[in-house]
């Protein structure tokens, strides 16, 4: 193993957490179970490090082997990246037909090396279903960058990819090519929705669109809404609204974890309606304007708001949309009386 | 449009009931658990409300109020709205002595969203007290809960030579 | 049109914790009670003289954060010592690095401080002229004398306007306003000089949602340039779980059509008018959204001409032009505000 390739393993098990690189050394199988033995986890990291160096310096290997490594631990660590959601379209006459993942790899390969030139493809498949790709883009001058690198996630039975580019976003459009044509299908179109936390766009994007969202894995959340009334001289004159409130609220965010979702934008072009009592603007365009929400866990702080004295109850139509079609970007226009809310396509 | 009247319902024998109205319920349950924690020598209770008027459904199991606290938090203009509007609702009889405003936030004035001349202009064009306190802060909380159970017994008739009109009288003239 | 009159109110406290360690702290304000809060500005009134204006004076001033601090007057300050002052203040320095005070990467190397005077700058011809402190690295002997670099900078400025001045009593400068760019550990520094060389005391300058809504009016009714960037209003909603933060952005000439209906005389701004717009655009968001945005806390408020955070952080605008307008009117609002 070259030099170049053993500092990409250093770099790459820098990123890793002390008590988890044993483990992901053991998944990753270039090293064999005796040679893990002669390494003293308990040492400090750069000394692990060290000694794992040493031990691959030996090991016949290209760079490759080390990509594996890397999917590794962009798969235990997939919040560190953005991922965003695409759809692939394909023409209805279309039959299930079995997914051959050989045929799969071999049409992506070629074609994504025709558009781009040199590239490195890893392919690792998981549990679900899912199909890992690393991607290891060139520089203009011929060399791959390890540090230019792309992911792939792709559910070969469902029509939806996940694409996490970081920065080079350049080689997006021949990425997207060469997924059209390694799956058959006719186009490929950003769904608009992103985000760090991977599992929950999976959740999003996978559900059917009747029910509530529900995540693979988990429980219902616990009731906390009834409160025990405590002190008999205390009364709630408001607490049979405060119920029925609670109780709509539920049906539209549901039981469950909501999804994870960073941030939603709205785009505003409806028009200004002032209160008749202020003689304030009147005009025959829109009010343009640009709403934006953030939150570490977006879904669920709309969901407290909801619960507060903030908000007027039904929720609107516009948080609902957000709720039950997540996404990230949402445009508003006036229809006579009511707003037309579409999801637009950026 | 029901308008609250302070004298539409009998009172009951030794007992008293306070209504607060405000947009905060977490200011408000906190101010009300201080002064039921108070040594007292009348029943109370203590009504909790977001705004004015009250749903109509408990209209005939509630007592007779004896006293409207207005809770204003001058870090939103949310709740002096509230208020405003919930003032609408209330009879005019009910503002001799029956009536009076409590402000909350003046500690931290760098979160000021009420400028507090639309406040003071409240109390003056009610001809109700405006009392201030910071409720997050222990001593003050069971300062302002003690002084708002004296008013509620004066209110309520318990304390006698004094009405609620001369009680009135005389906090807002000692301004 | 009215000018302003700021005058000072004693206020007690009551025994509520307050965000100032002072005791009987002054305010400076509008006075409290039956005034409608109309203030406006005289045509000589403003920050900047401008047949005077030269553009150097002014260009430091834009692209950059400046944080605010509010400063009691200054005892026996003449701006005739300045340069007798930035000696004091560079040993100052030297002697706190010394004691290993600053941790700051370029307090390593060897700072040279200028102080001066900024005659162009003050409210009206009775304001003291504003007062400019620079901390550049001094070159390496090793190299060649490149020019220096500016790590710092500070200046005080007035606008007390004329009542104030003829109350000061004497041997008293006032410079109520004083606005920093840099590391944080140099602005200690030099807050502490002056502290200690003064007797005055500096105080952090919070801006509350009442003042950031007036700025938001006030800029919003600045005169556009083509493209000019989006009126932005964020608030934040913190005593959520999670917390959740909502920017509220309108395109700059539909902010500005909206304020002109709003706005009664040009040149003046009342607070019911201010109301009145902060009022349009949340009831504007809550026809979509249903929440009520005077239920949270306005944080930030971003124009084309400048921008201002509650933490007390503002940054001015490109171009010149809007700098005349933004900046008197912003220092005014300051005053307006301070405490």
């Amino acid at each position: 193993m070259d030099k170049a390739v053993a500092e990409y393993i250093q770099a790459t098990l820098k990123k890793i957490p002390r008590h988890e690189i044993k483990a992901m050394l053991q998944k990753w199988g270039l090293l064999s179970e005796n040679e893990l033995q002669t390494i003293n986890f308990g040492q400090i990291k750069w000394k692990i490090i060290r000694d794992i160096f040493h031990l691959c310096e030996g090991i016949p290997g290209g760079i490759k082997e080390v990509g594996v490594l890397d999917i590794i631990y962009t798969h235990a660590y997939a919040h560190k990246r953005t991922w965003k959601a695409y759809q692939l379209l394909t023409t209805a006459e279309k039959e299930t037909v079995f997914f051959d993942i050989r045929d799969f790899k071999k049409k992506f390969k070629r074609r994504l090396r025709l558009l781009v030139g040199k590239v490195i493809i890893n392919f690792k498949e998981h549990e679900d279903n899912a199909i890992w790709i690393r991607i290891v883009w060139g520089t203009p001058y011929g060399e791959q960058n390890q540090y230019r690198v792309g992911y792939v996630v792709y559910h070969s039975q469902t029509p939806y990819v996940f694409i996490s580019l970081s920065r080079y976003t350049s080689n997006l459009p021949m990425l997207c090519q060469a997924l059209v044509v390694a799956t058959d299908s006719h186009d490929i179109c950003t769904m608009d929705l992103q985000g760090h936390c991977l599992n929950s766009l999976k959740d999003i994007v996978f559900k059917t669109s009747d029910q509530n969202i529900q995540t693979s894995h988990s429980e219902p959340v616990k009731d906390h809404s009834v409160e025990p009334e405590s002190d008999l001289r205390l009364v709630d004159e408001n607490r049979s609204s405060r119920e029925k409130t609670q109780r709509m609220n539920q049906q539209i965010f549901g039981d469950y974890p909501l999804p994870k979702l960073e941030h939603v934008q709205y785009k505003l072009l409806t028009m200004f309606k002032s209160n008749p009592k202020q003689d304030v603007l009147y005009q025959k365009e829109p009010f343009r304007c640009l709403v934006k929400f953030s939150s570490p866990h977006l879904l669920e702080s709309v969901k407290s708001l909801a619960a507060t004295n903030m908000v007027d109850a039904p929720l609107s139509p516009l948080l609902t949309a957000l709720v039950q079609r997540p996404r990230n970007h949402f445009t508003i226009t006036e229809k006579t009386d009511s707003m037309r809310i579409s999801e637009s396509l950026i | 449009m029901a308008v609250f009247q302070p004298f539409d319902k009998l009172p009951v024998l030794n007992s008293a009931t306070l209504l607060l109205v405000g947009s905060d319920r977490g200011l408000q349950q906190e101010l009300a658990k201080a002064m039921l924690q108070e040594k007292k020598s009348f029943k109370i209770s203590i009504h909790l409300a977001t705004s004015l008027p009250l749903p109509s459904e408990g209209d005939h199991l509630r007592p007779r109020i004896d006293l409207i606290v207005f809770m204003i938090d001058v870090k939103t203009k949310y709740s002096l709205k509230n208020v405003e509007a919930s003032l609408a609702h209330v009879a005019a009889s009910f503002f001799l002595g029956k009536v009076c405003f409590l402000v909350t936030g003046v500690g931290r004035v760098n979160y000021c969203s009420v400028e507090m001349s639309s406040i003071w202009k409240l109390g003056e064009v009610y001809c109700s007290p405006v009392l201030y306190c910071e409720l997050e802060l222990e001593r003050t909380r069971v300062a302002t809960a003690q002084r708002l159970l004296r008013m509620l017994q004066i209110c309520a008739g318990h304390v006698p030579g004094v009405s609620a009109l001369t009680f009135n009288f005389m906090l807002r003239n000692s301004y | 049109g009215v000018v302003l009159r700021p005058f000072l109110v004693m206020e007690s406290l009551d025994g509520a914790a307050r965000t100032l360690p002072s005791i009987g702290r002054l305010s400076w304000g509008l006075p409290f009670g039956r005034a409608h809060g109309r203030c406006g500005l005289s045509p000589s009134g403003g920050l900047l003289l401008q047949k005077n204006l030269d553009s150097q004076a002014v260009a430091f001033l834009l692209r950059k954060r400046w944080a605010l601090y509010s400063v009691t007057p200054l005892y026996k300050f003449s701006s005739a010592h300045l340069k007798a002052y930035a000696k004091l203040l560079s040993a100052y320095i030297a002697a706190e690095k010394q004691n290993g005070l600053a941790v700051e990467v370029g307090v390593e190397l060897d700072i040279k401080v200028a102080i001066s005077c900024l005659p162009d700058l003050k409210g009206s011809e009775q304001d003291e002229a504003a007062v400019l402190v620079q901390l550049s690295l001094r070159p390496q002997a090793s190299q060649k004398k490149s020019e220096e670099k500016v790590v710092w900078s500070g200046w005080f400025c007035s606008v007390c306007g004329d009542d104030l001045s003829k109350n000061m009593p004497a041997d008293f400068t006032c410079l109520p306003v004083f606005l920093a760019n840099g590391a944080e550990s140099y602005t200690s520094i030099v807050g502490s000089w002056f502290q200690k060389m003064f007797d005055c005391c500096f105080h952090h300058l919070a801006i509350s949602p009442l003042n950031l809504s007036w700025m938001a009016a006030m800029w919003t009714g600045c005169k556009l340039e083509e493209n000019a960037s989006a009126m932005e209003l964020v608030f934040s909603v913190p005593s959520l779980p999670q917390s959740l933060d909502i920017s509220y952005a309108i395109h700059a000439e539909d902010a500005k059509a909206l304020w002109d209906t709003v706005q009664k005389t040009p040149g003046e701004i009342t607070q019911e008018e201010v109301d009145v717009f902060m009022d349009c655009l949340y009831s504007h968001f809550h026809r979509h959204f249903k929440i009520h945005l005077s239920a949270t806390k306005l944080v930030k408020v971003s124009t084309a001409v400048a921008s201002a955070h509650c933490d007390g952080i503002i940054k001015l605008g490109l171009s010149r032009q809007y700098f005349i307008a933004a900046f008197q009117r912003k220092l005014l609002t300051l005053a307006l505000g301070q405490k």
